[in-house]
């Protein structure tokens, strides 16, 4: 099997299987439009801790063929919501998935920027629903102080904000 | 985290990759213009994505033309210059990709639509390119772009009519023939059977 070389954000070159990588969409059309060459992938917006984390996961799911592929919807599903295609995948994650996204929250954001640059939807669902999961049942404030986000509304903003989602208090 | 200052560094860096694209594409390099783009995207993409929103659950709510940020009328620019460029290179399918990539991206670039008709059309799918085109020419009924591309539709399904009527052609007459010839086999039996009975 045919080597790709990749070229992180801190200059670390990592060299991976091409079916392992072709997981990512973003390097797959790569492939498929340049053909593979020697030249290194550059891969500017992803560290190269992270970007070793994410061949791992690639290649813990290596055998699943339909990973290499678009993610088409399967017969009868397709006019499925977002929600329960998320829900269907979240369903099918196995004790790696879940070990995988026992991290601190700083790599578990930088997991979910390279998943969505990477476009590996299964793995943006993964680390997303790991997220959700901590957002969940915390108010405003609370998610505030657990993701460090700073509050950049103006007072008659935030107001409008609650209003228009006033039916998530339902 | 992504540190701010490469963000401004993998910005600056993804227009100059795009630049050069541009540059390549005028010069007839198509190849080489794809090879840009690429790296462009690579540079942009994701620099305006934040982990919190992309955590949540994407909804289907409808997207209105003033929420298109920059970055992502910037990215769908690139996606539908890759789709011209593989329309030069005579690769249909990825002219369809990456034309359905860049309105996924902005649903409102109506250039974007109009490489998707294009690569469509020179797929075969001439009821879905002429429905698109419909759409586009409700915007722009004056563009002689559009009409080349409601020519070419028109030829290609002249093309399928008459391939159709060829194959179709004397079905009929074919019919009665097998029917007359099966019933002459079956008189023959008849008569075989009755002489056999005359001894």
């Amino acid at each position: 099997m045919r080597l790709v070389s990749l070229v992180a954000a801190d200059g670390a070159t990592i060299s991976v299987e091409q079916d392992i990588i072709e997981q990512s969409g973003t390097i797959r059309n790569i492939l498929n439009d340049v053909g593979l060459s020697d030249a290194a992938i550059p891969v500017p917006n992803v560290s190269g801790p992270i970007l070793a984390r994410v061949i791992d996961y690639c290649r813990h799911h290596r055998n699943d063929i339909s990973r290499r592929q678009p993610q088409a919807p399967l017969l009868g599903e397709e006019n499925d919501s977002s929600d329960a295609v998320t829900q269907r995948a979240i369903s099918q994650m196995d004790e790696f998935d879940h070990d995988f996204c026992r991290v601190d929250q700083g790599t578990l954001f930088d997991l979910i920027l390279a998943a969505n640059f990477l476009d590996i939807p299964p793995l943006l669902d993964l680390v997303g629903y790991t997220v959700a999961c901590k957002m969940k049942g915390k108010s405003v404030q609370e998610m505030r102080d657990t993701f460090a986000v700073k509050n950049d509304f103006t007072p008659e903003e935030e107001k409008q904000a609650l209003e228009d989602n006033a039916w998530v208090e339902e | 985290m992504t540190d701010p200052s490469n963000k401004e560094e993998n910005s600056a860096k993804g227009l100059a990759h795009k630049q050069a694209a541009d540059a390549a594409f005028k010069e007839g390099d198509f190849m080489l213009a794809v090879k840009e783009y690429h790296t462009a995207v690579l540079h942009l993409r994701g620099l305006d994505s934040s982990p919190l929103s992309l955590a949540k659950v994407k909804g289907e709510k409808d997207v209105k033309e003033e929420d298109i940020t920059e970055g992502q009328k910037l990215m769908s620019t690139i996606y539908s210059n890759m789709a011209l460029c593989h329309m030069r290179l005579g690769r249909p399918a990825r002219v369809t990709y990456w034309a359905k990539q860049a309105l996924a991206v902005n649903p409102f670039n109506a250039k974007a639509k109009f490489r998707l008709v294009q690569g469509l059309v020179r797929e075969g799918a001439t009821i879905k390119a002429a429905a698109l085109l419909d759409e586009l020419e409700k915007a722009g009924p004056e563009d002689p772009a559009f009409a080349a591309e409601r020519r070419n539709i028109e030829a290609m399904d002249r093309k399928a009519d008459a391939k159709q009527r060829k194959e179709l052609a004397g079905m009929f007459d074919r019919a009665n023939k097998d029917a007359k010839e099966a019933e002459g086999t079956e008189e023959t039996k008849d008569t075989e059977g009755n002489d056999a009975g005359r001894d």
